[in-house]
């Protein structure tokens, strides 16, 4: 079975650090950055894990403020096996 | 595989409708107000029906919706959304015409206006949003405030016998001859939003179709009027709000109203 | 409205101008000009249906007897301040409160100075016959468009109620949808064929802005006074008194200045004096 890579790309700027994506993420990809904050002064999401992203899209659709863009692309399986 | 093998635009899956302009919602962090805003852009946008769309406004939280969702827009007196929707269908109707309401809004100070539109079967959509406080003006008791809950007016939580009780208005519309589709919905897990989209999308085609008044209402949660995280604010939705607004189809005539 | 080619027609019944409204459902303009009539299902939910329609670019109007104008003054004052035009049609009652049903001419400030909240004006055309009336339905339209404002018929129960011979206007076809895009680019009838986006609102809250706003609407009146203020004139070449009247009294006051006239031609009779 292909496996499928997801990663997001969050629009920092546009964050306003309200936890959603972190908490509807199945893999527990996203956090909120602890130090940083943006010019609005929230602490936004990012991929902690970005190696456990499956591309769900499940961040993205609870997002309220529309600052997450989903990518997904599946492995090729090995030509060898 | 690498981000940068994945972060590729022909591996792009999800990003934010057209419709929805780029510019920062004055909404409170975690607000469903931009959820149900990038909805409805989504679903105009995959219908491909911009052109020929109408949105109304109401007063309240959502007043600026007009400044988010990039089609026509009328802004309403508080509660008179679905009169001024009556008149743009009745006019124009080949449109998809819709408003957006919030309790006070719809279930108030519109109560008149929002139950005779539907009872005349107008070809419209109302988007309730339903959050059983008062966002804009900073908290205050709503229709829909769940007995026990404290707001800005009922500081020590709504009784009934000084504050009657929560107003379910959905399913009295739901008996009204003029509704076509009553549902309730809510967008706070992705599967909610999967389905309240899909809610959308009918309600809409419906309009367009002339089929009667769709009411979708969405429960949402207003975590700063209930003084809660977004997070803490879903969970004491699902948790309170849903027993006196439980969510589902409430109405489903699929050929329409008799007319 | 329906020969002028209006859109739509919004109402509430109300004594001594629920006529109006029993007469539209009784032609059904639908069937023929493509009017649309609704009774509402208050004064309230009328103006707004008025005011709907009248962001959209359409001819609509709405009539009404003084309590119920009462009512729909927040509409009034949102039509005024989002810059739609709109013709309303108050058939004056006497007040104040419920009042009585027979005519009154008590809504003369209400109707000059505003009436609703915020400083606006509307134009107010005030017949004194029922040719007056149907004339002034074209009149208040063309210039409720030609400025963007509201336009008001400020009838009293007795010209209201009044039968009379009248010509009626030639119809006019109602504007297309095509026409109206045209002639009211700032309209919300959707972004037909992608347009930038309509919103059309009366909110504002930059106070620059709406100081801004207010003083558009402002010269928007300045200009109305200079170009439309009107008045019919009877015999004020070599008159010694000036008798001003609008409506049913303008009828009272000019019977009075016949007979005073007629008096008057006696004495200077009577006493040798020239006649004039």
């Amino acid at each position: 079975m292909a496996k499928f890579h997801g990663a997001v790309v969050v629009n920092t700027e546009r964050c306003k650090g309200c936890r959603l994506c972190v908490v509807a993420c199945p893999c527990n990809v996203l956090n909120l950055k602890e130090k940083e904050v943006n010019d609005r002064g929230y602490h936004f999401a990012y991929m902690e894990q970005p190696e456990l992203c499956i591309g769900c899209q499940s961040c993205a659709m609870v997002c309220p403020d529309a600052c997450i863009e989903v990518y997904r692309a599946s492995a090729k399986p090995s030509p060898w096996r | 595989m690498e981000l940068n093998d994945i972060i590729k635009p022909e591996n792009k899956v999800y990003s934010e409708p057209k419709l929805l302009n780029r510019v920062h919602m004055h909404y409170c962090p975690g607000c469903s107000h931009g959820v149900v805003h990038k909805l409805v852009a989504q679903v105009i946008e995959e219908m491909g029906v911009a052109e020929k769309t109408v949105g109304i406004s109401p007063v309240g939280c959502a007043v600026f919706a007009y400044n988010y969702i990039d089609v026509d827009w009328e802004e309403a007196p508080h509660g008179r959304a679905t009169a001024l929707a009556t008149a743009v269908k009745r006019l124009w109707p080949e449109n998809l015409v819709f408003t957006y309401q919030g309790d006070g809004d719809f279930s108030a100070i519109g109560t008149c206006e929002s139950i005779h539109a539907c009872n005349r079967g107008e070809n419209i959509v109302i988007i309730f949003i339903n959050n059983a406080i008062y966002g804009m003006t900073g908290g205050q008791m709503a229709p829909t405030t769940l007995l026990g809950q404290k707001t800005a007016t009922c500081p020590y939580g709504r009784r009934p016998d000084l504050n009657g009780y929560p107003l379910a208005i959905t399913p009295l519309l739901a008996q009204l001859d003029g509704t076509c589709y009553v549902t309730r919905q809510s967008v706070h897990t992705p599967a909610n939003v999967r389905k309240a989209k899909a809610a959308l999308r009918k309600a809409f085609e419906n309009s367009i179709n002339c089929k009667g008044t769709s009411v979708v209402e969405i429960v949402s949660a207003c975590n700063t009027g209930w003084k809660l995280t977004p997070e803490k604010a879903n969970k004491w939705m699902e948790e309170n709000m849903f027993a006196k607004y439980p969510l589902g189809d409430l109405k489903d005539l699929k050929d329409g109203i008799q007319r | 409205m329906i020969r002028y080619g209006a859109d739509g027609y919004f109402g509430y019944p109300i004594t001594p101008q629920s006529e109006v409204l029993e007469k539209l459902e009784e032609e059904m303009p639908w069937e023929t000009t493509g009017m649309v009539v609704l009774q509402a299902e208050s004064e309230v939910a009328a103006i707004n249906m008025v005011y709907g329609g009248a962001m959209t670019g359409k001819a609509v109007c709405t009539s009404t007897s003084s309590p119920g104008f009462s009512l729909m003054q927040e509409g009034v004052s949102y039509l005024a301040a989002s810059e739609v035009p709109a013709l309303l049609i108050n058939v004056q009652r006497g007040g104040p409160g419920l009042g009585t049903i027979h005519a009154s001419q008590a809504d003369y400030f209400q109707a000059c100075k505003g009436g609703g909240h915020g400083d606006y004006h509307m134009i107010v055309l005030a017949p004194s016959s029922v040719q007056e009336m149907a004339d002034m339905v074209a009149l208040g339209f063309d210039l409720a468009f030609k400025y963007r404002c509201v336009s008001m018929i400020l009838a009293d129960g007795t010209i209201g109620q009044l039968m009379e011979k009248v010509v009626l206007p030639e119809q006019r076809p109602r504007r297309t949808d095509d026409e109206i895009r045209e002639q009211c680019p700032w309209a919300v009838n959707g972004r037909k064929g992608m347009r930038p986006s309509n919103v059309v609102t009366s909110l504002e809250l930059d106070d620059d802005k709406m100081e801004e706003n207010n003083w558009r609407f402002q010269a928007c009146y300045r200009e109305i006074e200079k170009n439309e203020t009107r008045c019919e004139l009877i015999d004020t070449d070599d008159c010694d008194y000036l008798i001003t009247a609008f409506g049913t009294t303008a009828r009272v006051a000019m019977k009075t200045m016949e007979l005073a006239r007629a008096e008057a031609r006696g004495r200077q009779e009577r006493q040798g004096h020239p006649v004039r």
